[in-house]
């Protein structure tokens, strides 16, 4: 009886294992589809259209001593490596 | 930029609370060498850009019994070749988890320069080459890092594409030690891509791919193994490779005229077992033409390593990897920040600003009995000065 429950814990244990990996396997692959779809998509914005596009609030970066410090603390903090937030631009104010 | 001043708190944070990332002292080595753009006609949006001046101080206090000031203060100026220079520096104190994780005896201070020079030139329009040079000195840690980066901007100004490599070699002592410990090295590369959807968003993403080789152990960090009589106090272990990917997709948005919003969710593995998710929330609201009131936040969860463990006192054998580093633990964190912006001098020839926030971080780790949890406040302040 014994054994069989920790066999059962085993398979509980590997089956919550696998579908960890699968949860993160979907959240990776949903996220680039979503970004895939994103970015490939819509027609281009005229210059005239950029009005709120150029507003400080859009741009890559509002506050860039303050992100910097922020970017700090992270990069102390996550043991994660920092993709950075974009491209830049887009904002029709470089 | 980041890298560089990440080491000097991540020394800090390793020495004074046991929790600094190994990862974060991970500076850059190679130039990249990104030509052949030259002979494309001359471009205008970077000659257009204005002569800025800044200087910042930053402040992080944890109940860990870690306190840092961060003072900075940077300018950039130039033409077709714009030429800029940030120095920034950490003040680190650490008392209490030094005692209460063994690591020392010892009130800490030490205290980190900074030193980043940076030259960009606009090769043509659109296209943008940036050269980087950066070191980081304190006591138990020096580095330098070079880098390059490339921007692409298409003719519609829809798209936006940036590709980085940077590297760097930094040397890994102890305090008042002559002799180091060794020396690390990596090398990352970046692509970041951002396209203008519609007249209100804009969608960024970016990969990113590192390769670590070297000490990545704290020198000060020691592991318990074993039980009762046969416990012992050894030095943390951990692979001296590492490689490490992330992804990160995010979106901006103008809701109104006055009120913008931007999210960015970063995923983020490495071959030593550690995988996360962080979603970055961010509200800004525009009170008036020169006051802006953010609200940000963040959520995040981690599983950590596959070698770390809470305890390894089963057995008697010393395990080849091991670590008690927190960072590299399971665990959840949330941090809430408010800012304000004030431009209180617009006029034709300057533009001043100055910016305040200040908010918390929570940290909660499973897994590390000690210290199972850490709240951080952070704040700032930036002055900022633009000349066209």
């Amino acid at each position: 009886m014994t054994f069989v429950r920790s066999t059962d814990r085993s398979v509980c244990a590997s089956d919550r294992v696998a579908r960890r990996a699968a949860f993160g396997a979907r959240v990776w692959l949903v996220a680039s589809s979503a970004a895939v779809l994103a970015l490939g998509g819509c027609a281009t914005v005229q210059p005239w259209e950029r009005e709120l596009l150029a507003h400080p609030a859009m741009a890559e970066s509002t506050d860039p001593e303050g992100e910097a410090f922020d970017a700090h603390v992270r990069g102390a903090h996550e043991a994660g490596l920092d993709p950075g937030a974009s491209g830049g631009g887009g904002c029709g104010c470089n | 930029m980041a890298a560089t001043d990440a080491s000097g708190l991540d020394v800090g944070l390793g020495v004074g609370s046991s929790v600094g990332s190994h990862t974060s002292r991970a500076l850059s080595c190679i130039l990249g060498i990104l030509t052949s753009f030259t002979a494309l006609p001359a471009a205008h949006a970077q000659e257009d850009a204005p002569a800025r001046a800044s200087v910042s101080l930053h402040g992080y206090v944890d109940d860990d019994g870690l306190t840092v000031w961060h003072p900075s203060a940077s300018a950039s100026a130039g033409g077709r070749w714009r030429a800029r220079a940030t120095y920034d520096a950490d003040v680190i104190t650490a008392a209490t988890v030094d005692v209460r994780t063994s690591a020392s005896v010892r009130p800490f201070h030490e205290t980190r320069h900074g030193l980043a020079l940076g030259l960009a030139g606009t090769l043509a329009r659109g296209r943008v080459l940036d050269v980087r040079a950066s070191t980081s000195q304190s006591p138990d840690y020096r580095s330098v890092t070079v880098g390059s980066a490339f921007t692409f901007e298409d003719e519609t100004r829809r798209d936006t594409v940036r590709l980085s490599i940077d590297g760097s070699l930094a040397s890994v002592g102890r305090a008042g030690d002559p002799d180091p410990v060794g020396a690390l090295g990596s090398v990352g590369a970046s692509l970041a891509w951002s396209r203008v959807l519609s007249p209100r968003w804009i969608a960024d993403l970016a990969l990113a791919g590192e390769l670590l080789r070297g000490v990545q152990e704290s020198p000060y960090r020691f592991v318990r193994v074993g039980e009762g009589l046969q416990r012992l106090a050894v030095a943390e272990a951990v692979p001296n490779a590492r490689h490490r990917v992330a992804l990160g997709v995010g979106v901006r948005a103008a809701l109104a005229s006055y009120a913008f919003a931007r999210a960015r969710l970063r995923m983020h593995a490495d071959d030593w077992g550690v995988r996360g998710y962080v979603l970055e929330p961010e509200l800004v609201f525009a009170l008036g033409p020169s006051l802006e009131l953010s609200l940000a936040g963040a959520l995040g969860a981690q599983h950590g390593a596959r070698f770390r463990r809470g305890s390894y006192a089963s057995g008697t054998e010393v395990p080849r990897w091991r670590t008690h580093d927190r960072e590299l633990a399971s665990g959840f964190h949330g941090r809430a920040q408010l800012g304000l912006r004030w431009r209180f001098l617009e006029g034709e020839h300057a533009t001043l600003a100055v910016s305040a926030r200040g908010g918390f971080d929570r940290h909660r780790f499973l897994d590390t009995p000690l210290l199972p949890r850490r709240t951080a406040a952070l704040f700032g302040l930036s002055l900022v000065g633009e000349w066209p």
